[in-house]
């Protein structure tokens, strides 16, 4: 199981970060700020933002709301972010967070056809994966879209939606099960 | 493969570009704001300085009016109930980083509390509720792990004392009487079935199976897909011949109610949904009440509402307490209608807004949520009392005289608020704040008027662990801190004056501590082990079990559920009797404690695993300091175990199998679909 390995390398990676010295600690912290200011935040990252409360709240004039608030949000912390992955998981946090106190009716919604708008007749095929995602419990599509679209593991999930990784494993297991059933012919 | 037309297919989901524009623009312009001044300064900027020195003024003149009342404060010592009414104390920095750096080992002091006094009902009561809340700043919670601050490398706390082992009175004294011990063979008077696994004895924690020694109530999906709503309960006769006498369905498709969780007492079940209706912010718990006496047309007798999503929720006898996590959103207060930031409760007697004085707001709060905790009489549905404070529930700890809430932590801290119950009485009797975060239920205990906790904080990504006693008014009194750097808590076993816990990077210690001095407890000793215990039970005298999940310490590799038991009959060096791999699974199956069932005076232990290809129902004993695998049987994800008379059921989604326990035999499986159809 690779999980516990990553596990293990992230608090690795960040004590090897924070021990070695001094000079090397304020190089990164330097270079980091390019890269945390919201405009370059926003380029790289907004339609990560976007992807996700959409995917949450099965609703586009809700998501391009959730990323305005999400940046904005964001504008106010973004001095303390240390690295790539920080900035990454803080946006996804607050997204997570924006998209909990939007009023949507998700559950209602499960098992209803997407909006007839948001696809064009070509692109229905592409977007059967998606439909079938988005038929999933809110907690379930969320886990997946982490895990598989950003790819974070499930420690990192853990984190991203405070709470702990058996819950995040067991959201994972569920909806892959689902979506086994309703995909068939994917090998998940 | 899934991972690429999943991407693909998110492609085509893009924001507008006219939205990117507009949110682009506003992330460019946010310096312009102040810029105003800049544009009108000829204009303004008198009038500006002249706004800024009667702002200045006017605050110089509140901060004097207020400190009269401070020196008052930190003189007092006593706090009784009735004088709850705690004005405005010293917080000290609202920035808790520059806490750190200053005496680790003092203690936070107590925030602000402010009980409205009022007794008319209409809005104006809650005008000061009203105007407390919209003065908080919720979005401070994002700085959870981001603490800048001189860091001089890892602080080794770690005192291993040698002692002298307990004398035999102690461990067995403790064993008995202590209110954290909790063991399934411990019932009161002498049914011969278990009960659900609880924390604290005598304190009944909802489950979605429970039995009464003749019928058997299990709690599952009607049909077989696996996230619609068609909730369901299953009345069975439980013996040699198990029937399936009646199916309850307690909600409908196409209408908002999930089921949770349930109680039972007295041939009554009170049943626990989620409503979630199309605003988030009012989702509420649905309690029905239902009177099984007949079991073949069981009815309903009552439905209550609370505010809030389930948190939790515990019984003493027939009073139900309830904790709801009641989110509160700026987007809809309205000044004019408490029942936009204030929690509601419907029962039998009360109909909307809790009472303003139930209501407490902490300056410092940083949780857009109400913690709601009410208490309800089972036999008549009606509320007896409720007790609101704002801010998020992190764990929840029960005794018979006691709830205590722990919060989400934040900047290494979280807060910790102290419940007297009595009878359904519910009064609000301290808070405090904590270094560091639990991580569940067993992280808290009470005993001989103290409450201990272990906890874990983070500082820069380091986490350590921490052993903390607070008093009655939860003050610390004693602490072992730092322990175990870049480990976390994993699992935690208090038991009268020794406390077990077990930390995890890559092997898993143990460690007993001794906290019969409250004002210094003292490790007693630590084992180390690899891989990690998930829970931790008593089994019987002088053992504790453990299960949880081995790990390879070289590859950190995860090597399945692990059963494991040791020797505490001296803490001061516990051993490792026995352990137990189960290869090949990966996770104990619906992951908490109430899914494990051990039972010492019967000498039986139950886990339902996860594998990769079903799940299986383990059965175990101990016989001479071994485990051994009296047989396993397949399950499904929710499962639970328990007996009656010499029947072991196993309960899963869609049957009940019954195993022989003299033999260990399969007798029999009532599948539900096929006895209804």
């Amino acid at each position: 199981m690779t999980h516990f390995l990553q596990k293990n390398e992230t608090f690795y990676s960040l004590e090897k970060y924070y021990l070695r010295g001094g000079m090397f600690m304020i190089k990164e912290k330097e270079s980091i700020f390019e890269a945390a200011l919201p405009e370059t935040a926003f380029e790289k990252y907004a339609d990560m933002v976007y992807r996700l409360a959409f995917v949450r709240t099965k609703n586009r004039a809700d998501s391009d709301d959730i990323l305005q608030e999400v940046f904005m949000r964001y504008m106010k912390v973004y001095e303390k972010m240390e690295t790539e992955e920080h900035i990454k998981a803080t946006l996804l946090k607050i997204t997570v967070n924006c998209s909990n106190s939007f009023k949507t009716s998700f559950w209602q919604k499960k098992t209803d056809a997407l909006d007839e708008n948001i696809m064009t007749e070509d692109e229905v095929s592409d977007t059967y994966v998606l439909e079938q995602v988005l038929k999933l419990p809110l907690k379930y599509r969320t886990a997946i879209h982490l895990h598989y679209y950003c790819g974070f593991s499930v420690d990192e999930i853990a984190k991203i939606e405070k709470s702990n990784s058996s819950t995040i494993k067991t959201h994972l297991k569920r909806a892959r099960e689902i979506l086994k059933k309703t995909l068939k012919e994917e090998d998940l | 493969m899934f991972k690429d037309k999943y991407d693909k297919s998110l492609n085509n989901i893009s924001p507008d570009g006219y939205i990117k524009q507009k949110v682009l623009l506003k992330i460019k312009n946010r310096n312009a704001d102040i810029g105003f001044f800049g544009r009108r300064y000829v204009k303004v900027s008198f009038a500006a300085a002249l706004c800024l020195v009667i702002a200045l003024s006017s605050f110089a003149v509140w901060r004097v009016v207020k400190n009269p009342f401070d020196n008052k404060i930190n003189n007092e010592t006593k706090i009784t109930e009735s004088e709850l009414d705690l004005q405005n104390q010293n917080v000290g920095s609202q920035k808790p980083n520059e806490e750190i750096n200053s005496q680790p080992n003092v203690s936070k002091p107590a925030d602000n509390d402010h009980k409205i006094h009022s007794n008319s009902s209409d809005y104006n009561t809650y005008r000061k509720i009203y105007d407390k809340i919209s003065k908080l700043d919720f979005y401070s919670y994002y700085y959870d792990d981001i603490i800048f601050e001189e860091f001089d490398g890892m602080a080794d706390a770690e005192t291993i004392v040698p002692s002298s082992p307990p004398t035999s009175g102690t461990d067995k004294d403790s064993f008995k009487g202590d209110s954290d011990f909790s063991d399934s063979s411990n019932k009161p008077s002498s049914p011969n079935f278990s009960n659900t696994t609880t924390q604290v004895k005598d304190v009944d924690e909802a489950d979605i199976v429970k039995t009464d020694g003749e019928y058997i109530y299990a709690m599952s999906k009607l049909k077989s897909s696996s996230y619609g709503n068609e909730d369901g309960i299953r009345i069975i006769k439980a013996g040699i011949n198990p029937q399936l006498i009646s199916t309850i369905q307690i909600s409908e498709v196409g209408t908002s109610l999930y089921a949770n969780e349930m109680f039972l007492y007295n041939k009554k079940l009170t049943v626990f949904f989620e409503d979630y209706n199309s605003d988030y912010e009012k989702i509420s718990t649905v309690v029905k009440i239902y009177d099984v006496s007949n079991p073949k047309k069981p009815k309903i007798i009552s439905t209550l509402r609370q505010s809030g999503s389930y948190y939790s929720s515990r019984m003493i006898q027939d009073k139900i307490y309830l904790i709801t996590d009641n989110r509160i959103s700026y987007d809809y207060f309205d000044e004019k209608k408490p029942e936009t930031y204030v929690p509601s409760i419907y029962a039998e007697n009360h109909n909307g807004v809790v009472k303003a004085d139930d209501v407490y707001i902490q300056d410092y709060c940083t949780e857009a949520r109400y913690s709601v905790v009410a208490s309800y009489n089972m036999s008549n549905g009606c509320l007896i009392d409720s007790c609101s404070i704002l801010g998020g529930t992190k764990a929840l700890y029960c005794s018979l005289n006691n709830i205590v809430i722990a919060g989400y932590a934040k900047s290494q801290f979280s807060k910790v608020v102290r419940f007297a119950i009595n009878d359904g009485k519910i009064d609000l009797s301290a808070t405090g704040e904590i270094k560091g975060g639990v991580l569940n239920q067993f992280s808290i205990s009470e005993h001989n008027g103290y409450f201990r906790f272990v906890t874990t904080d983070r500082i820069l990504g380091i986490s350590r662990n921490n052993l903390l006693i607070l008093d009655g008014k939860l003050k610390k009194v004693g602490s072992i801190e730092n322990v175990a750097p870049n480990e976390e808590v994993k699992s935690v076993h208090f038991m009268g004056d020794t406390a077990y816990f077990v930390t995890f990077r890559q092997t898993d210690p143990l460690f007993s501590v001794d906290l019969s001095n409250v004002k210094a407890p003292k490790i007693l000793g630590k084992l180390k082990i690899p891989g990690f215990s998930e829970y931790l039970f008593p089994y019987g005298e002088g053992k504790l079990l453990g299960v949880g999940l081995e790990i390879d310490e070289e590859t950190g590799e995860d090597l399945g559920v692990k059963l494991s038991m040791f020797d505490i009959s001296n803490p001061a060096n516990v051993t490792e009797l026995d352990k137990f791999v189960i290869k090949g699974s990966y996770s104990i199956a619906d992951n908490t404690h109430k899914a494990i069932f051990y039972d010492s005076k019967r000498n039986l232990i139950g886990v339902p695993v996860e594998v990769y290809d079903g799940n299986t129902y383990y059965l175990f004993s101990f016989k001479d300091n071994k485990f051994v695998k009296n047989n396993a049987f397949p399950c499904h994800t929710t499962t639970r175990g328990l007996y009656i008379d010499d029947i072991f059921y196993i309960v899963s989604d869609y049957f009940i199998e019954l195993i022989d326990l003299t033999k260990f035999k399969f007798i029999d499986v009532l599948d539900f679909y096929l006895s209804e159809n």
